[in-house]
């Protein structure tokens, strides 16, 4: 009797999950809207080899995360690769997303550097610190302004997107600079020095694949084939780096022979490491979350929901 | 020993040879070619020298080699380095010892290092069909080898990754170089290349190929890569120390050819950018194992103890859920077992029940009789198969039931208040029970036995009843009463006899026939009524037939009891037992002794001519189809002969019919003796005979017969004294030449017989040639008369119809005529009768009805009121539509009066569909108002039942009648009856072909007053008519006869005298005439001419006073017998002597006029006036 029950199961659900893939079968191609960083490009890659084909999988190249949620919020994109507190900020604006991948982990990506070469970060305080209006910046700067027994408001802050760093950097207008890849590898090689970086604050700078929640009901299957190409990119990128690079110099406009050095001070999270990440009873990036939501950056949210069901580990292959 | 002697001696050499360091070391490099080898030796021999350079007292050896040599050199350890491509590095990795990789190779392409390949695949440009992957499909592939890695393995891969099976590729390999892929192209060996990157662009630089010419198949975007890439890139060639070379001698290599920079001479020498830290190789073997490329096409060994290692947990929780699963089969096995043998048991003893059972079951069913069991109440406990057929019902639908529910309930209730009385009695009871079957109520009859069952204490439980079908019984009882009722009552003589002939039984009718008594016959041979006329072969032949079909009939002369001979239809069946053998013979037969007598007359009169004996046309026809059979089987011609006599009628006319019987009879006479006895000729009435000649082979054959005949019968016929001469005139068919049917065969013969009267008579003329023409002519006219139609080259002439008593013209007749532009005017006679029956004639009908309507209105507005008669063909007046056109037709013309419109109707046409033509004409008359005449009266069958069902207003008596009455009594009979039969149902009479005066007056005194003839006008145009209708005056002497007051013997004096005079007047003309003259004589017998009968009528009748009669009887034989005198003469030519006699003659004829003049005043009954006309002669 149990035998034939649990038969009887198997062929429901394989009836269920072939009427589920039927019916996505018809559904136009999930839309991604997605901005040049290290991290993200294993989508373009999986794309280029194959594994995220254009029929299913929209790549939508925005010029920043700021675009990519306006482009969620008007519905022209279901999924964006964003970083935690760039979630954040968009359930605070009351779109409600939900993580479903993490995509990579700075660990030394983000950068705070300095013009001149300092002993400590306290001889930096009333100067002009240039950083993204974003929580990476902040929560870097904040993060480094602790260690050193300081506060965020020790600093002159001069917003600027990532595309002016670079810019700024040169005019000599600032003296320190959040940043990150590529602007980085750039700044650096005008002069500059390495501060404070990611890696001294582990598990906390994540950039992530988040949903629109509305969206998942029905595509579920499309988001766990989503995810399921970006993992096959990212083992072809570990197993063949020399014909990934090629691939994706273009995007990061960076000669090939260079592609890899972008990858330094950043983690790329194995499945495995992932399913950890998102396991429903693991508080970390909760904790994280709860730590940027203390920033104050979205003053009239209510923190508990801003942070309630914030991920899913189910479209993990 | 032997090994040790060699080596001590090898080190001796060492030792003398002079100049040799001993130091000097030699290391073999393998190289793979994968480009020419001398190509490839002028590039690396650099390399050579540099690492001699580098590594002291070294000797580098460069082995350039294909794959398989390179390999081979492997394996038996000749190289100390190798250079070969990734995919080769780790296949031979999987197979032999080798150390990992000094440095990989990093290429320079342009002022561009590069340290990773891949494939290339392309076409030429020629090839349109091949876009992308999925169309390389069944395409031949040319690759260099199967073990290149950018030549073969990365596309590959590649294929596979789109979804193509890579094991149904269709792959050549050429060998190396690469520079073979192309040229295979090239040749058109095959339609897809796969190369290594860089071999195109190299072949380029070399002007091998322009880029240009090429397509490229799934180009890769790959930024700054310098060569088009259709695949994957991996790592370039590693440089491999094998594990021989000491580590030292490694490391310094190693770090010789990673010195190798960019701007090195030697790198640049080779045409590389250097050597760099060795690559991860792991991408080439993933994809070698995903394509299963050998080494890895092989299925990996695993051993049980690895999967014990692995998954002994899942093994041991298998293992103890079988032993399990394997415990409980045995628990269930065991009670199973136990439950089977008590199921067994069971079935055993129901098996033995069922075995009783069925024996008594089979018992009860095999009694023949029906069988039940009711209980005392009347329900049905039981019955057997018998009973169940007998009720139509299966035995689970009676058992439970009564008798109410299968049988009428009055019956039902009269069984059971039997059933109740025999149980009553406790008796059984023998009787006879009606069954009505409420199913289809049907009957059967049952004789029942009824028996009340008795339990041991002698209690009633229930009643058997048996019972036997006797239905068919009784009905054998009742046919068999019938039977003899039939026997005793039946008007047919029945006699049986026992199978020796002895009679047995005999029924009352076989005593009226016979007159033989029952008991006269009873154990007599039937031969005593034995007649003697049928022969004993006859009676063999009977009795044959009886022994063998059992049956026989046919006729037979018998003898009764007073001895006289009488004819019996006689049929005998033999009656056997169950065994088949005769038991009895029964014969019945009727008197047909009468029949018989009639039947041979009948038979005679059906089918022979009374007169001459000859067979008739039905005898002749039926002739005809058995000679068709003859004819087909001895391919032989059949000639059908109409013969018509020529110059017969004057013979009738003046000898009397019994002459002409006679002369008839020896013209058959003749005939017969001039065909063979299996020809037929028949007489077909008439003057007419047909011949039927079997057997012909030829025209000719058949000619020399007709001659024959021809020849026969102008011999003269000597009858009564008088030699008669005639000719016959004869037309032919020969069948199947013309392959028609008997009647339309004989209407060919006879066609062809007239165009032998034509041709001048006395001939004959064969039909067959002529057929065509007739049709072909038929079709001709046809069209012509349609050209006609449409060119208006018919026209309408207007024939005058007067009142002979009034003198008024009251109508016309419209006829037909063609104006034809080259003949003139052809007469309706050559082109309507080829038209009959057609659509044509339908149209050229209705033109004639709109003409004449289109005159009439024309003259009403000139004042002249007319009647106008038209002509309207059989076939025309048969059209559905005939009524309704015609009412459209007078619809144009709503002013006419209906009435002035007349359709003569042909009294022939009339036969064709009684009833309809009835309803047509009826239609036309009461609906239409138009009126109906039915013409040419008399030469149809003009039977009385025709003038009484067709309402026709006129009737119109043929004119052949009214030219021919003044002559022939006959024809005058005929007149005079048409015109009694038209007064009688009171139709309007009118004759047509009034020619003379004569003729008028004739009419006149018979009662006719309206006439149309040339005697009157002829037919004319429409504008001639007007101008004759002006000119018209009345003749005058039927004007002032008409206003006579005449009795009746007025009128027969009038027509004595008028046919008198007429005769007189032809007789002269005759003599007068030339001796060949085409006149006939009058009608030379005394009695036949019309004064003849005239004077033997008026002598019976009381009109005239018997004293003038007689004179006159005496002044018409004094008169014949002068003109006979004469007639005499002119029979022997004796025309001068005739001529002379034509005075006494003529006094004889004052005599004559005298006589009549006498009659006429001394008329007996003068005041008997006559109100219309009388009948007859008298």
């Amino acid at each position: 009797m149990k035998p034939l029950k649990f038969l009887t199961q198997f062929i429901l659900l394989l009836f269920v999950i072939v009427s589920v893939t039927a019916c996505e079968g018809e559904k136009p191609p999930i839309r991604v809207a997605t901005h040049v960083w290290p991290g993200y490009e294993f989508l373009h890659l999986g794309q280029q080899l194959g594994y995220l084909p254009q029929e299913s999988v929209n790549l939508i190249t925005t010029g920043s995360a700021t675009e990519s949620i306006k482009r969620l919020k008007h519905n022209q994109a279901d999924v964006a690769t964003l970083t935690l507190d760039e979630v954040l900020l968009a359930r605070s604006q009351g779109l409600d997303m939900t993580i479903i991948l993490i995509m990579d982990i700075s660990v030394g990506a983000d950068q705070l550097i300095t013009r001149e070469k300092l002993d400590s970060l306290q001889q930096l305080k009333g100067k002009k610190v240039a950083l993204e209006q974003t929580a990476v910046g902040r929560l870097l700067l904040a993060n480094a302004s602790q260690q050193a027994g300081m506060t965020s408001q020790d600093f002159q802050l001069v917003h600027a997107t990532i595309d002016q760093h670079v810019e700024i950097w040169r005019e000599g207008i600032v003296d320190a600079i959040v940043t990150y890849e590529p602007a980085t590898t750039q700044i650096l090689s005008q002069g500059g020095h390495i501060i404070f970086d990611s890696s001294q604050v582990p598990e906390t700078i994540v950039d992530v694949l988040a949903v629109r929640t509305d969206f998942i009901e029905e595509h579920s299957n499309m988001l766990r084939q989503l995810v399921s190409g970006f993992f096959k990119a990212q083992k072809h990128f570990l197993t063949n780096p020399q014909d990934a690079s090629y691939r994706m110099s273009d995007r990061l406009n960076v000669p090939s022979r260079e592609v890899m050095y972008l990858y330094h001070g950043l983690e790329l999270p194995s499945i495995e490491h992932n399913k950890k990440l998102l396991a429903a009873d693991n508080t970390q990036l909760t904790k994280v979350a709860e730590d940027i939501v203390e920033l104050g950056l979205y003053p009239e949210s209510n923190k508990e929901m801003l942070i309630q069901r914030l991920y899913s580990d189910k479209f993990l292959p | 020993m032997k090994t040790g002697v060699i080596k001590v001696g090898l080190i001796l050499l060492f030792f003398f040879l002079p100049g040799l360091s001993l130091a000097t070391e030699t290391f073999h490099l393998g190289i793979f070619a994968y480009r020419p080898v001398e190509i490839i030796e002028k590039r690396w021999h650099h390399l050579e020298t540099y690492l001699e350079q580098q590594i002291p007292n070294s000797d580098f050896v460069l082995h350039i080699l294909q794959l398989d040599e390179l390999e081979k050199g492997v394996q038996q350890n000749r190289f100390d380095f190798v250079f070969t491509n990734p995919r080769h590095f780790i296949e031979m990795r999987s197979k032999y010892p080798l150390s990992g990789a000094l440095g990989t190779l990093v290429r320079l392409e342009g002022t561009q290092p590069v340290s990773a390949l891949g494939g290339v695949i392309f076409t030429l440009k020629t090839q349109q069909s091949i876009a992308s992957l999925a169309d390389i499909e069944g395409k031949r592939i040319a690759a260099p080898g199967n073990g290149f890695l950018g030549g073969y393995q990365a596309p590959l891969y590649e294929l596979h990754k789109a979804g193509i099976d890579i094991s149904h590729l269709d792959v050549v390999f050429t060998g190396s170089p690469h520079d073979k892929v192309l040229q295979y192209l090239r040749d058109g060996k095959a339609e897809v290349g796969f190369v290594r990157t860089s071999a195109l662009e190299q072949m380029a630089a070399e002007g091998q190929v322009s880029m240009a010419e090429l397509n490229i198949i799934n180009e890769q975007r790959l930024s700054d890569y310098p060569f088009v890439t259709s695949t994957r890139l991996f790592p370039e060639w590693p440089f491999i120390a094998l594990p021989k070379v000491r580590e030292s001698t490694a490391r310094r290599v190693a770090s010789a050819i990673l010195a190798l920079e960019p701007n090195h001479p030697v790198s640049q020498q080779i045409g590389i950018s250097g050597f760099t830290v060795p690559a991860d190789y792991l991408p080439v073997e993933l994809s070698m194992r995903e394509l299963g490329l050998p080494p890895f096409d092989v299925e990996p060994n695993v051993s049980l103890m690895q999967i014990w290692q692995q998954h002994n947990v899942l093994i041991i929780a298998l293992v103890m859920a079988s032993g399990l699963i394997l415990l409980l089969l045995l628990v269930i096995a065991r009670q199973n077992y136990s439950l089977r043998l008590g199921e067994q048991k069971v079935k055993q003893y129901l098996q033995e029940i069922e075995k009783r059972h069925q024996f008594l079951r089979s018992t009860f069913s095999a009694i023949p009789d029906l069988v039940w069991i009711k209980d005392p109440n009347g329900v049905y406990l039981d019955c057997n198969s018998r009973y169940e057929s007998f009720m139509g019902k299966a035995r689970n639908d009676i058992l439970g039931q009564t008798d109410h529910d299968h049988i009428p309930s009055q019956q039902a209730s009269q069984i059971h208040i039997h059933d109740q009385e025999v149980l009553r009695l406790r008796l059984p009871s023998i009787q006879e029970e009606v069954y009505q079957f409420k199913s289809d109520g049907h009957e059967e009859v049952l004789e029942i036995i009824k028996t009340p069952i008795l339990d041991t204490a002698n209690e009633i439980i229930g009643m058997l009843g048996i019972g036997r079908d006797i239905t068919s019984r009784k009905k054998a009882e009742e046919e068999l009463r019938l039977s003899r009722e039939v026997f005793e009552n039946t008007l047919e003589g029945i006699m049986i006899t026992d199978r020796d002939g002895i009679i047995v039984d005999v029924n009352p009718a076989f005593n009226k026939i016979t007159g033989y008594e029952r008991q006269d016959v009873l154990g007599q041979n039937p031969a005593i009524l034995n007649s003697g006329r049928q022969s004993p072969a006859f009676y063999e032949e009977m009795w044959r037939q009886l022994q063998q079909r059992g049956y026989w009939k046919g006729e037979v002369w018998n003898r009764n009891k007073n001895g006289e001979i009488y004819a019996e239809q006689l049929s005998i069946s033999s009656l056997t037992d169950e065994n088949g053998f005769i038991e009895f013979y029964v014969g019945i037969f009727s008197d047909i002794t009468r029949s018989k007598e009639q039947q041979e007359q009948l038979s005679m009169m059906a089918h022979y001519d009374v007169l001459t004996s000859l067979p008739n046309r039905a005898l002749f026809a039926d002739r005809f189809s058995q000679a068709i059979m003859h004819s087909k089987r001895n391919q032989t011609l059949l000639a059908i002969c109409f013969i018509d006599l020529d110059n017969f009628k004057p013979v009738n006319d003046n000898f009397g019919h019994e002459t002409g019987d006679q002369l008839l009879v020896e013209v058959a006479k003749r005939l017969l003796e001039s065909v063979r006895g299996e020809d037929t000729v028949s007489r077909l009435g008439g003057d007419e005979f047909a011949l039927l000649l079997n057997d012909i082979n030829s025209e000719k054959e058949c000619m020399r017969t007709l001659d024959r005949i021809l020849h026969k019968l102008e011999m003269p016929f000597v009858i009564n004294g008088h030699s008669h001469y005639i000719s016959a005139s004869i037309g032919t068919t020969l069948y199947p030449r013309d392959d028609e049917d008997v009647d339309t065969l004989l209407r060919h013969a006879d066609q062809a017989m007239y165009q032998a009267k034509i041709a001048g008579k006395h001939r004959y003329n064969l039909f067959d040639s002529h057929h065509d023409k007739v049709v072909t002519q038929k079709q001709l006219i046809q069209d012509q008369v349609k050209k006609a139609l449409y060119a208006d080259e018919l026209t309408l002439f207007y024939q005058p119809k007067i009142n002979m008593a009034s003198g008024e013209v009251f109508g016309v007749e419209a006829l037909l005529r063609w104006q034809n532009p080259e003949k003139g005017l052809i007469p309706p006679l050559n082109f309507l009768p080829q038209i009959s029956n057609t659509e044509l004639e339908v149209e050229v009908g209705e033109w004639v009805i709109q003409q004449a309507l289109r005159q009439l209105h024309e003259w009403s507005t000139q004042g002249i009121e007319m009647e106008i008669s038209v002509n309207i063909a059989s076939h025309h007046l048969q059209q559905p539509s005939f009524v309704s056109r015609l009412a459209y037709a007078l619809d144009e013309y709503p002013e006419l009066n209906p009435g002035q419109l007349q359709l003569e109707v042909l009294e022939s046409s009339v036969l064709a569909d009684l009833n309809k033509i009835r309803e047509t004409i009826d239609a036309c008359q009461n609906k239409l108002g138009v009126s109906v005449a039915l013409d040419d009266f008399g030469t149809g069958y003009s039977s009385l039942t025709h003038l009484r069902s067709f309402s026709a207003d006129t009737v119109k008596i043929d004119k052949s009648f009214i030219q021919d009455m003044l002559d022939d009594p006959n024809d005058y009979v005929i007149v005079d009856g048409v015109i009694g039969l038209a007064g009688s149902f009171s139709r309007k009479v009118i004759a047509e072909g009034v020619e003379s005066r004569q003729h008028g007056l004739m009419l006149l005194a018979m009662g006719c007053e309206l006439a149309q003839g040339f005697g009157i006008a002829r037919p004319m145009p429409a504008k001639e008519f007007q101008t004759w209708l002006k000119r018209y005056r009345p003749e005058q002497s039927w004007l002032d006869y008409a206003a006579r007051t005449r009795s009746l013997a007025d009128n027969k004096s009038t027509l004595l005298n008028l046919t008198f005079k007429h005769w007189h007047a032809r007789f002269l003309a005759r003599l007068n005439a030339n001796q060949d003259s085409v006149l006939d004589w009058p009608i030379m017998d005394t009695s036949r001419c019309h004064c003849g009968v005239w004077i033997e009528a008026g002598q019976k009748e009381q009109l005239f006073k018997a004293s003038a009669l007689s004179e006159l009887s005496l002044a018409h034989d004094a008169y014949h017998a002068n003109a006979n005198e004469l007639f005499a003469l002119c029979q022997q030519k004796e025309f001068e002597r005739a001529r002379q006699g034509l005075a006494n003659l003529n006094q004889a004829y004052e005599r004559m006029l005298s006589a009549i003049v006498a009659c006429q005043a001394e008329a007996l009954n003068p005041d008997k006036v006559v109100a219309g006309y009388s009948r007859g002669y008298l």
